[in-house]
């Protein structure tokens, strides 16, 4: 009953509907995107092929070889980071600070359900928002797929893991909102706070662990670093590394999506790729833990929002 | 102008009272410090690089064929312009809903009204208090970073350098202040506060992050890790001459690019701090009038949103509505 009530009201919401446009928009223009530049690549490679051959030098083999072509795809795994994270922590928090901000706590506790039914309701309205969401990126990521360069069965399954692994990452965030929707005390610390928290993970962590410049972590092809030459980079890697949620979700990914081992970070210790396939899944269930301390913390009857 | 001096002070001891600003400072002054942490082991390394190979070459007797590293500490800033560029914008829309929340909320902007005080000096109460502030915080950043590049990287800047980051900060201080007018003209015209909120975050998304993002996707250099060119082994002047085929794509890759605020402020910003290496050899003058686009577009559209701000709450009696209540 509650999950169905926040759906209704979550498809009402226009700042929904509006972040929600804009990361289908941005899952078509990835693929348009991708192809383009895989495109482009390849003419400036054989223009620079014909001045190498023009010139009487060697021609080095075709940096890109053996990508697969659901590399088109490479820049949603940024999107999803980017994006797709925004949202869920939108989500989270308007599922959260909706009921408190109404006044309809007490009420909605004055009922037959206790704090427990109330989290599981909001839990299952996010994962069903989320899933429909990434349900839509992904017919809309295989039909543009399809139409620029041709897909086999197999490529649309890992088209549906890499959604299906983003859903699991991206309800950490939409768990994280919840969590402080329903404890802050205005609406906006409620909002900056898990903003912060995602600010933290997308651009600061990898700039510890493979000193890689904010902007940089942007670009689905990473520059070169070497953390091996600095002992201080290399200890802080080392131990940093593994709780690099946005790091360990963009390997598991680039794995699903058989984009080419990027092997621009040299490392001290090479953690298995298959980390992030622990430890996001960690990651989401210790926020949904901080969601089921918070109700159980949570006041209903000073749970209210005077804003 | 003693009353929008009052709102000023009113604006600033509110925003210094307020937990969430405090959270914000902290994080950037974390920040400003891990990133130039991260840039001075990043550049020991290469200096340790290079003189170990340089050893190698002296016991093979050979002489080496590239310069020695050389420091330049206004470089090692390039992390915290890219912080000011993502964080320093959501400080700037903070203010923006904060200023105009606190007084739907509490419903004290109908009550300003009806005291002999003109709109125009509570929007410049209002955004000299929170310039105030900005200008504070960058200030905090600016001390950051001389004592970072100082105790971290053991460089003191010289006046020279000194000049550049106060243009820096202050190029910053208009980068800010835009986000700033955007959120507070769109609180102030929109019926519910917290989707100005929203909405300011998915512009500043898409100026500062999508857009940047994009266009950084589309160079062909930036497909292959460590540079395309370079793994072709390809020079500068060559580099030109296989791009010349690619005129058309070159221009729409520029033309999303100019498209967002964040690259024109990380152009000039690059440029002044030669982050870009060819700027480090030339006079800060021809630096300038090098980039003078991207300046007049972070300094024209700081000035294009003031205006606006001033606009928008006079005219409410010629028609336009505000939004004063929840």
């Amino acid at each position: 009953m509650v999950a169905r009530q926040e759906i209704r009201a979550i498809l009402k919401e226009k700042t929904f509907l509006l972040l929600l446009v804009i990361f289908i928009g941005m899952t078509l223009a990835s693929t348009y995107i991708g192809w383009s530049s895989a495109h482009t690549i390849q003419s400036v490679y054989d223009s620079t092929v014909s001045l190498l051959v023009e010139q009487g030098k060697a021609v080095p083999p075709p940096p890109f070889e053996g990508a697969s072509h659901l590399s088109l795809l490479k820049n949603m795994v940024i999107y999803v980071v980017l994006i797709g994270a925004l949202l869920a922590i939108t989500i989270g928090h308007l599922m959260g600070i909706r009921d408190r901000k109404a006044g309809v706590t007490r009420l909605i506790f004055s009922r037959n359900i206790t704090k427990r039914q109330f989290l599981l309701g909001k839990v299952m309205a996010i994962l069903c928002v989320l899933g429909s969401m990434l349900a839509a990126a992904l017919m809309v990521s295989t039909v543009s797929s399809a139409l620029l360069s041709g897909i086999t069965f197999t490529d649309v399954m890992r088209i549906a893991g890499f959604y299906g692994f983003a859903l699991v990452y991206l309800a950490g965030f939409a768990f994280l909102g919840l969590s402080f929707a329903l404890t802050r005390k205005t609406s906006t610390l409620a909002l900056l706070v898990p903003l912060i928290i995602w600010l933290a993970i997308t651009f600061v962590l990898p700039e510890l662990t493979s000193a890689l410049s904010p902007t940089a972590s942007l670009n689905p092809t990473l520059p070169q670093t070497d953390v091996l030459q600095s002992p201080v980079l290399s200890a802080i890697h080392t131990a940093v590394y593994p709780i690099s949620i946005s790091e360990q979700f963009k390997v598991v990914t680039e794995n699903i999506l058989l984009v080419p081992f990027n092997p621009a970070i040299t490392r001290s210790f090479d953690y298995p790729f298959w980390l992030g396939y622990v430890i996001v899944p960690l990651w989401t269930i210790a926020c949904l833990a901080g969601s089921y301390i918070t109700i159980g913390k949570f006041n209903q009857s000073q749970g209210e929002l005077n804003e | 102008m003693n009353n929008a001096l009052t709102i000023a002070r009113k604006e600033f001891r509110d925003i210094l009272r307020s937990r969430l600003l405090l959270i914000m400072l902290l994080f950037l002054a974390a920040v400003t410090v891990t990133s130039i942490l991260v840039s001075s082991q990043v550049f020991q390394s290469q200096v340790s690089q290079y003189n170990e190979s340089l050893q190698i070459l002296k016991e093979l007797g050979k002489t080496p064929a590239g310069p020695a590293p050389e420091l330049f500490p206004l470089n090692l800033l390039r992390g915290v312009i890219d912080y000011i560029e993502i964080i320093g914008a959501v400080l700037g829309i903070l203010l923006g809903y904060l200023t105009i929340s606190r007084e739907k909320n509490s419903k004290t902007l109908n009550l300003i009204l009806t005291r002999p005080v003109s709109r125009l000096e509570i929007v410049t109460g209002k955004v000299l208090g929170n310039g105030a502030f900005v200008a504070l915080t960058l200030l905090g950043v600016g001390i950051f970073s001389y004592l970072g590049l100082l105790v971290i990287g053991g460089a003191a800047l010289n006046p020279v350098e000194l000049l550049k980051l106060g243009l820096v900060l202050l190029l910053s201080f208009a980068y800010i202040m835009i986000f700033f007018s955007l959120t507070f003209l769109l609180s102030l015209s929109m019926k519910t506060i917290s989707h100005a909120l929203i909405i300011a975050f998915v512009i500043w998304l898409a100026i500062a992050l999508i857009l940047p993002q994009i266009s950084d996707t589309m160079d062909p250099d930036n497909q292959v890790p460590g540079g395309f060119f370079a793994s072709m082994h390809l020079t500068k002047p060559e580099e030109k001459q296989v791009m010349t085929n690619f005129g058309n794509y070159e221009t729409i890759r520029n033309t999303i690019e100019q498209l967002s605020l964040t690259k024109h402020y990380e152009r000039a910003s690059f440029a002044i701090l030669g982050i870009k290496t060819e700027f480090n050899a030339m006079p800060l003058a021809d630096i300038l009038s090098s980039h003078w686009v991207n300046l007049l577009a972070v300094f024209g559209l700081f000035a294009a949103s003031l205006y606006a701000c001033g606009a928008l709450m006079s005219r409410r009696r010629k028609g336009y509505v505000l939004y004063l209540d929840t």
